[in-house]
């Protein structure tokens, strides 16, 4: 964080305050080892049946753009994908939902670590642990022939229509489109932990895509806090973002690109509004706005306000006043911890020997010839504090 | 940092900022120099113009020209000497055998820095001491003083302070 260079670092402030409503690494290792046990479990229970299964996240978990609910008292979301591998043919939609739902009842009845409670949704059943920060909802599903390997068939609300999925393949096209950038992260990453590069767990890598996309759901849900059931879908954001992003660029710039073309992907057709899936093309992501109508006004408001709110972050003199643009657009809390890390890490060379100021200009930076020496500040204490 | 015995001269001292800030001259008279320049702790910064008045004998002292704005909430500025200098140093972690250049300057640069992360977040990450603890001062807690009380108590200790005389050990020391 000893930078000279004003768009590093603002990067590095960004960086951290979209990091500080990130999933914690111990909540996201708790989380993979619970699914995968549930996963290694059906897999077991469904030996010598009709047919097997597999369980595996989607969304935003296999993503790597989780956020962290606004309010802390909330739990994360993870949208876990139980897929039956027997044929659409052989059941039907209720009887898939009952199938998996008994063999998760069966589950948590063997009373596995973090001691999951099963609760029914609409289409879902939903693992709950009560000490967890996280609940999984598991989506029942069976493959889709037409689109083997990944696809899949969901069931709908009204357990009806199967839908069709893919969130395996849309995560592959999610990946490639930050692919190199992912590369040499990772790579960095290795070579800084001295590591070999397979080694570097991939969800502890983060491009700027993917903080990208979490600074716009993170926007999004201060901007929707009063009306959440308008908030953009994170689909639209995330496949938005995605297609906006030229793969490379600071952090900063990526924010305020993506931003501004964004609203010019959205598509006209036949006077409704189209946001495609990426891996198929006939599903339109946008599709509820067509029963909702206003929220795609409220959508163009949305991202034409963190586009500027974004750009605001470049304009203002003073890490004070860039950290109030930050708290402004993320909230308070992603900004302080901001200023935490910048003002330790300063602190910190300072007391290493490692800080040096530039002459001419009075900038702090790594210690050259001459490192600041050790001091104490001093004097009165503010008289306001307690 | 290189330790010397004698005092640094005033034209030392001058010559070092010089050196290190070349655009700034510094105005040096028999007994006294003034140095105002500008500091821009980091690249995000605002350049802070920075008055640094040092006589023989003295304690730098060293004033924000600009006028500093108090986080709403706190009555005044972390790290002030009620004047309004600010408070870089311990007694003695400053001699007057080190550059300005190298110690009261950057360690200002620092405060800068560290004042504008503390006006965003309430908190000042550059360590230090709270309140000073100056020659003579009785151990008066700060948790048991409250408002006024506890602010006057501070001034009481501090009020003189950058421009007490340096310890006798400082201009004492003897060549070899």
């Amino acid at each position: 964080m000893l930078t000279t260079d004003r768009g590093v670092q603002l990067d590095e402030l960004l960086d951290a305050s979209i990091s500080d409503f990130d999933i914690p690494a111990a909540v996201h290792e708790r989380a993979v080892a619970r699914y995968g046990h549930v996963g290694d479990w059906l897999s077991e229970y469904w030996t010598g049946s009709a047919g097997g299964g597999d369980v595996y996240p989607q969304g935003s978990f296999r993503l790597g753009t989780v956020v962290q609910p606004i309010d802390p008292r909330d739990d994360y979301d993870i949208d876990l994908v139980c897929r039956r591998d027997i044929s659409k043919e052989s059941t039907t939609q209720e009887l898939l939902k009952t199938d998996v739902g008994n063999a998760l009842r069966s589950y948590v009845a063997t009373g596995p670590d973090g001691k999951p409670q099963l609760r029914e949704g609409k289409r879902c059943w939903t693992l709950e642990y009560p000490a967890e920060p996280f609940h999984m909802d598991v989506l029942p599903a069976v493959p889709d022939r037409e689109a083997a390997p990944n696809g899949i068939l969901l069931t709908d609300r009204e357990l009806r229509r199967w839908q069709h999925s893919n969130p395996i393949d849309y995560a592959s096209w999610f990946q490639t489109r930050m692919a190199r950038e992912f590369h040499e992260k990772r790579a960095a990453a290795a070579q800084a932990r001295k590591m070999d590069v397979e080694d570097v767990p991939e969800w502890q890598v983060k491009t700027t895509l993917q903080r990208t996309v979490q600074a716009l759901k993170r926007h999004r849900d201060s901007y929707f806090a009063e009306n959440a059931e308008d908030r953009p879908a994170s689909i639209i954001i995330t496949t938005l973002a995605a297609r906006a992003y030229t793969g490379s660029g600071s952090l900063h710039d990526v924010l305020v690109d993506v931003t501004a073309t964004m609203p010019t992907l959205v598509e006209r057709r036949d006077g409704v509004w189209w946001v495609e899936n990426p891996v198929q093309p006939e599903e339109n992501f946008a599709d509820r706005w067509r029963a909702h109508p206003g929220r795609d006004r409220l959508f163009f408001e949305w991202i034409a306000r963190a586009h500027t709110d974004f750009a605001g972050f470049g304009s203002e003199r003073g890490v004070d006043r860039v950290l109030t643009k930050i708290a402004g657009a993320f909230g308070e809390r992603p900004a302080k911890s901001a200023g935490a890390l910048y003002g330790s890490a300063l602190a910190d060379a300072r007391d290493r020997g490692r800080l040096g100021m530039a002459g001419g200009t009075g900038l702090l930076c790594a210690a050259g010839v001459k490192p600041i020496p050790r001091h104490t500040f001093h004097g009165d204490a503010p008289s306001g504090r307690a | 940092m290189t330790r010397r015995r004698v005092a640094l001269s005033l034209a030392q001292q001058a010559f070092a900022l010089r050196a290190r800030f070349p655009g700034v001259h510094a105005a040096l008279s028999a007994r006294q120099l003034v140095w105002i320049g500008e500091l821009q702790p980091t690249s995000l910064s605002r350049r802070y113009t920075v008055e640094l008045t040092y006589a023989r004998q003295r304690f730098p002292r060293v004033r924000v020209l600009d006028e500093l704005d108090v986080r709403a909430g706190e009555k005044s500025l972390p790290h002030v000497y009620s004047d309004g200098s600010l408070c870089l140093h311990r007694d003695g972690e400053w001699s007057s055998q080190m550059f300005l250049a190298d110690t009261i300057l950057p360690w200002a640069a620092e405060w800068l820095a560290h004042y504008e992360i503390w006006f965003a977040t309430g908190t000042w990450y550059g360590g230090g001491e709270w309140p000073p603890r100056r020659v003579g001062a009785t151990d008066a807690s700060p948790a048991g003083l409250e408002g006024d009380a506890r602010r006057a108590a501070a001034m009481s200790l501090t009020t003189k302070a950058p421009l007490d005389e340096l310890p006798d050990v400082v201009e004492r020391s003897a060549p070899r």
